[in-house]
């Protein structure tokens, strides 16, 4: 949900005035333009695109009725649509724990290859760490996982990150902290591949090692 | 700088997040000294690569411009109850004021809404309560169907029954089925009462369950007849 530097377009908070006077237009434009990235912040909080589209309407319902509440001066429209997301995606994590850490199956395939059909191998491989690291991050905490999402994913400087989650800057970098620590063991943890772990198995030696 | 004092700051380097000059010297030099800690932050980067080309991966919704009509046709239907209040008691008026005008606005909308999608005459307006039961029987949100771009109705109108309700918090827009029979238990007082058919609608439903607005979607060609 990072926020794309503009200067020729009316600022997200002058379009939320407009959207708390009724303005009609201000609320389509104010939803082109961040759909988008709360879509993508509760995809990768959920798993689950029809949620992530179910979130999408609360918020965005939520702007409906709340747009005159929004404080300019105490955070950005985007960490506040990222905060009422967040309140979304929680209220539908506690009610339904299915979808709390595990992969729910209507998650996006595996992108296809993206270094071209010169090396297919390489865009399987690619896709295939990107898939490992999307069910790392869906295994994460969701504490642990929001701070990825919001930091890493989306981009969101510290502070809009902490207006969003409603927790002081140092909480979310030590999250950060700890949760790309999590990841990366995973990832570590992922990276041995079957055929590799009957070798070491075996005692075989790749050849690579040899003399 | 030790390796434990480079670790606080290891996530914000590889991020190439804001970091003052003097403490970026600091990390520049001890990095320079210390290969364990080179190699750690090579590793946080290539993290964040792959975070970021997993985010980019990311396919968009699918159903992003389906679910911009409905909000959009739901504000308006929200911004045409209120506007139908005379100036002076739309100043100051809150989310039960704006539920009530709402509901008083719906006389009118929905018969509108009403003749519109069904070409049926109506002679007037009932607001018996509402059982949510119809709405347990919607399909599932995933099997949704695109909102009707045929020239048909697309205006949300807000439901007799929604009146003294909550303020709508939270909810979701569900396609249903409706027995044209069941209409009346809805508040709408379809003469003559039709003997047979259905009628698709978007349900708007509030964060307890509860039906809010209408939207009618599509009249089945025999349930257009008049009995």
């Amino acid at each position: 949900m990072a926020a794309a530097p503009s200067t020729d377009r009316v600022p997200d908070d002058e379009l939320l005035e407009q959207v708390a006077a009724g303005d009609g237009p201000a609320f389509t434009e104010l939803f082109r333009r961040r759909q988008p990235g709360v879509f993508r912040f509760a995809v990768h909080m959920t798993g689950s695109p029809a949620t992530a589209d179910d979130v999408v309407q609360d918020v965005f319902l939520a702007v409906m009725r709340d747009a005159g509440r929004y404080e300019a001066g105490r955070a950005t429209v985007t960490a506040w649509l990222c905060g009422i997301a967040r309140n979304c995606v929680r209220q539908r994590l506690e009610r339904d724990r299915r979808l709390t850490p595990v992969d729910f199956g209507d998650g996006p395939e595996p992108e296809p290859a993206a270094e071209g059909p010169a090396d297919p191998l390489a865009g399987l491989l690619r896709a295939e760490r990107i898939e490992t690291l999307r069910r790392a991050v869906r295994a994460l905490p969701v504490a642990y996982r929001e701070a990825v999402v919001l930091c890493d994913l989306q981009e969101m400087p510290y502070d809009d990150a902490a207006e969003a989650i409603g927790c002081p800057v140092g909480t979310v970098r030590s999250r950060l902290h700890r949760a790309r620590v999590m990841l990366a063991e995973r990832m570590a943890a992922s990276r041995r591949s079957p055929a590799e772990s009957v070798a070491s198995a075996a005692g075989i030696v790749p050849a690579a090692d040899h003399g | 700088m030790t390796c434990r004092e480079f670790d606080a700051d290891i996530v914000d380097l590889a991020r190439a997040a804001a970091i003052g000059a003097d403490a970026a010297e600091r990390l520049r030099q001890h990095l320079e000294q210390c290969a364990g800690c080179t190699a750690r932050l090579a590793r946080e980067r290539q993290l964040t690569a792959a975070l970021k080309a997993m985010a980019a991966a990311e396919p968009p919704s699918a159903r992003a411009a389906a679910i911009e009509a409905e909000l959009r046709a739901a504000f308006d239907a929200q911004r045409a109850a209120v506007t139908r209040q005379p100036p002076a008691q739309r100043a100051g008026l809150g989310p039960q004021g704006r539920a009530w005008l709402a509901a008083a606005a719906v006389l009118v909308l929905a018969v509108a809404a009403w003749q519109a999608a069904a070409r049926w005459p109506s002679s007037g307006e009932t607001a018996a309560g509402i059982e949510p039961d119809p709405l347990r029987s919607a399909r599932s949100p995933e099997a949704r169907p695109e909102p009707a771009a045929d020239g048909q109705v697309l205006r949300f109108v807000v439901l007799p029954t929604a009146v003294g309700l909550p303020a709508l918090e939270s909810g979701r827009i569900v396609r249903v089925e409706l027995p044209t029979a069941e209409l009346p238990a809805y508040g709408f007082d379809v003469t003559p009462q039709p003997a047979s058919g259905a009628v698709e609608a978007d349900v708007l439903v509030g964060q307890d369950g509860q039906p809010r607005a209408i939207r009618f979607v599509t009249v089945e060609a025999d349930s257009r007849r008049p009995q």
